[in-house]
């Protein structure tokens, strides 16, 4: 038992987001179906299941549009952080680490230390690679979820065309819909309004014990100091 | 939201990426395209056949009840009788269908006399609006629709 629980407190913040990432999207799987059957029924059609609901691309396109987002939040932030700096912030480097930084500070090639991760340790590809992966993830993940929204999108703008006794649409006449730019958008804006908002409210504010903000106590000019 | 991602973080969204995936595109057994295709065919073939019972028993209970509503008589004799009637005998067809659209739950049929928008009711193809004729910038005009 004690090893148990050794395990969830030390995996507590991913099983935390884990735990309301599943609770959010039954709530949305569930109030989605009764706002797709409000539909349904208005059109003289006939109401749907949940397990049917979450097959459709109605609910795919609100997944995804919301994820592509997300991590194209994730993606700019790790990338834009490596060259922008942003004077008193916790989530800045200090004002003189612009850039990629010295092997020696990223502790790679002859700089890695035993316990490094293995393609941490030698020059060549490997290195490159892994010294990007983080991006490199995030930003596949960004443009495939945001494909499958442009997918799942023209179906679920079709399928409401047709429901409306207009033309269905194709893949490429979708992306120059505005509903495509619009649901992608909407999403970016809110994005980065947040990260934005982020950067410079914790210049000014604090929040004791956490690692995004800076110790309670330090000057507003302090910068790349984290909690 | 802007804290910087770690190796697990990634894993957790991976994982659950996957998971989600596979939800979504898990199969609910829908009824083919070309099934759609067959419906808007048996019902031209019931009005072909002056079969107004086979033809209405290929509409949505939205469409008979609209086109029963606006006749002010039963669907089987509405189907064949008056304007309703006349157009539907005139568009009916036996060539195949030239196009068949599928999105959802929604399908489109393009015939070389008419244009016919069906619905999965239960698990087959039902007819929501046939005898149909394009607007610009509209949605078609339809001699029997039902909403």
């Amino acid at each position: 038992m004690t090893g148990l629980r050794t395990r969830l407190e030390r995996n507590g913040l991913s099983l935390f987001f884990g735990v309301i990432f599943i609770a959010a999207i039954a709530g949305q799987a569930v109030s989605g179906v009764a706002l797709f059957n409000e539909t349904q029924i208005s059109a003289g059609l006939a109401p749907i299941s949940l397990v049917d609901y979450v097959t459709t691309s109605a609910f795919a396109v609100d997944v995804t549009e919301n994820w592509q987002s997300e991590f194209l939040q994730f993606l700019l932030y790790i990338v834009a952080t490596v060259f922008f700096l942003q004077r008193g912030s916790p989530e800045s480097k200090a004002l003189d680490e612009a850039g990629r930084e010295s092997d020696e500070d990223q502790l790679v090639a002859e700089f890695a230390t035993a316990d490094s991760p293995r393609w941490a340790r030698a020059r060549g590809w490997r290195l490159s690679v892994y010294s990007r992966s983080l991006s490199l993830v995030m930003g596949s993940i960004f443009f495939l979820s945001w494909l499958a929204q442009s997918i799942t999108g023209s179906v679920a703008y079709s399928e409401e065309q047709m429901r409306d006794l207009q033309d269905p649409v194709t893949w490429t006449e979708y992306l120059r819909l505005p509903d495509f730019w619009s649901r992608t958008l909407q999403n970016w804006q809110s994005e980065f309004l947040a990260v934005a908002s982020m950067v410079l409210l914790s210049i000014y504010l604090r929040e004791r014990g956490s690692p995004e903000s800076k110790p309670v106590g330090t000057p507003h000019e302090a910068t790349g100091v984290e909690g | 939201m802007t804290r910087r991602p770690t190796h697990r973080d990634v894993t957790v969204l991976l994982g659950a990426a996957c998971v989600g995936m596979l939800v979504l595109t898990a199969c609910a057994g829908r009824p083919a395209a070309s099934a759609a295709a067959g419906t808007a065919s048996a019902f031209y073939s019931a009005i072909g056949s002056s079969d107004g019972a086979a033809a209405c028993g290929l509409l949505t209970p939205a469409a008979r009840h609209t086109l029963e509503s606006d006749a002010d008589e039963s669907c089987d004799e509405a189907v064949l009788g008056g304007d309703v009637g006349t157009t539907l005998e005139e568009r009916a067809d036996p060539r195949p269908a030239s196009t068949v659209s599928v999105a959802g739950r929604e399908a489109q049929v393009v015939l070389s006399t008419d244009v016919v928008f069906l619905t999965i009711t239960g698990s087959t193809w039902r007819i929501t609006a046939v005898g149909c004729d394009p607007r610009p910038q509209r949605p078609y005009r339809c001699v029997v629709e039902g909403s």
